[in-house]
């Protein structure tokens, strides 16, 4: 019946519809095959034969995509749109064989670096438009802000890097596989723990540089990470942490058994 | 007695599905055999085209699906049944007065 399953999937898995409303188009297409398929066996032909006579029955599988595409919503439709990059994203846990813990880290890091530079590029425009609450103790504030700017670019690059690289050596990047099974709080835990270690190891260094190039006056940063403005962030964090956690455990959780169930079948895309 | 095909059940496929769906609630695969039982053979369905119609009805509110509670000891996933809501045999009824209007209509020209 794998053969049934695969057809399933091959009809199936192109769509561009919410996991659920696809879940529902494969259970019932496979029912129909798996009971299509036995009644041709009652009938006296053998299990090839008859899973090849229900595929054959059920119809053109580009046009029953197409019709079924149809169903859903335009909406739906346009939410589930793979954007390029998207299949990136669907295994950004996952580690190609023979693929180093090394380079797992380079290439994750690259990205997130490319992303937050994309980010920075945004903070000194915030900066001078006097929104966030620097104080401008230096000489020259400009040159400082693009110094400390720079900094902790860097930090977070290194410390998304050791992230990585740890994630990886201590199992920590399996347990958030979908490929590996675990409880939603094995799952969340672990996503948990990676998000925490990440956060630390991206600020701790830019406090580290602050207090080193100008101990005495404690820095912009660390004014703003130690004032009302940094309890506040911490709160958030830990409150975002605490949700985000349980919910992300359950997602893992079902996306685990998605895969198990049709994501790990091998079809000819 | 002729084959009837794909293209031409299109646009009545809907039709039939809630005429048969009126005799009581059934999952996709019963509801092709009460179809190919009442078209007496003749009636030539690619039977994957059942579930989008299905999926239309149902987006449209004419028949309601639930997943049934157990497979039971047959083989594949648990089956869904479908079956008509209040609406969709309200639809029934206008899909019948049209289908009448139509088959007299067209009848009497290709008939004369």
């Amino acid at each position: 019946m794998e053969q049934l399953k695969i057809h399933v999937e091959r009809i199936v898995r192109p769509i561009r519809a919410a996991a659920g409303r696809k879940n529902k188009m494969r259970n019932e297409l496979l029912a129909h095959l798996v009971q299509k398929a036995e009644a041709l066996m009652a009938d006296g032909a053998d299990e090839s034969t008859a899973c090849a006579q229900a595929i054959e029955q059920l119809g053109d599988p580009a046009s029953l995509r197409a019709d079924l595409q149809a169903t859903v919503p335009a909406l739906e439709r346009l939410a589930c749109l793979r954007l390029p990059g998207s299949p990136f994203l669907d295994r950004y846990f996952e580690k190609d064989e023979g693929e180093t813990p090394l380079h797992f880290a380079l290439v994750r890091t690259s990205h997130m670096a490319l992303v937050i530079g994309a980010i920075l590029l945004i903070a000194p425009t915030v900066r001078w438009s006097g929104l966030f609450p620097f104080r401008q103790r230096n000489a020259n504030p400009a040159a400082y802000c693009l110094m400390v700017l720079s900094f902790s670019y860097l930090s977070v690059v290194v410390g998304s890097f050791v992230t990585y690289y740890f994630a990886d050596l201590t199992g920590l990047r399996r347990l958030m596989s979908k490929i590996t099974p675990g409880t939603a709080w094995v799952k969340g835990g672990a996503v948990c723990l990676f998000m925490c270690a990440q956060i630390v190891l991206m600020i701790a260094p830019i406090m580290l540089f602050v207090w080193i190039i100008n101990p005495a006056d404690g820095g912009i940063l660390v004014d703003v990470f130690s004032g009302e403005f940094g309890r506040r962030v911490g709160i958030g964090i830990l409150l975002v942490l605490l949700v985000a956690s349980p919910i992300s455990g359950l997602a893992m959780k079902y996306e685990h058994e998605q895969w198990r169930k049709w994501g790990s079948l091998h079809i000819d895309e | 007695m002729n084959d009837i095909r794909g293209d031409a059940l299109r646009g009545h496929l809907e039709t039939m599905v809630l005429s048969v769906l009126e005799r009581g609630e059934a999952h996709g695969y019963e509801i092709l055999q009460r179809l190919e039982s009442a078209g007496c053979g003749a009636l030539k369905l690619k039977e994957g085209t059942l579930y989008p119609a299905l999926y239309r009805l149902e987006e449209a509110g004419f028949v309601k699906g639930a997943w049934e509670s157990d497979a039971g000891p047959r083989r594949g996933p648990r089956r869904r049944n479908y079956r008509l809501t209040a609406a969709g045999k309200r639809d029934l009824a206008r899909r019948r007065e049209s289908w009448r209007t139509f088959v007299a209509v067209i009848g009497r020209i290709v008939e004369a």
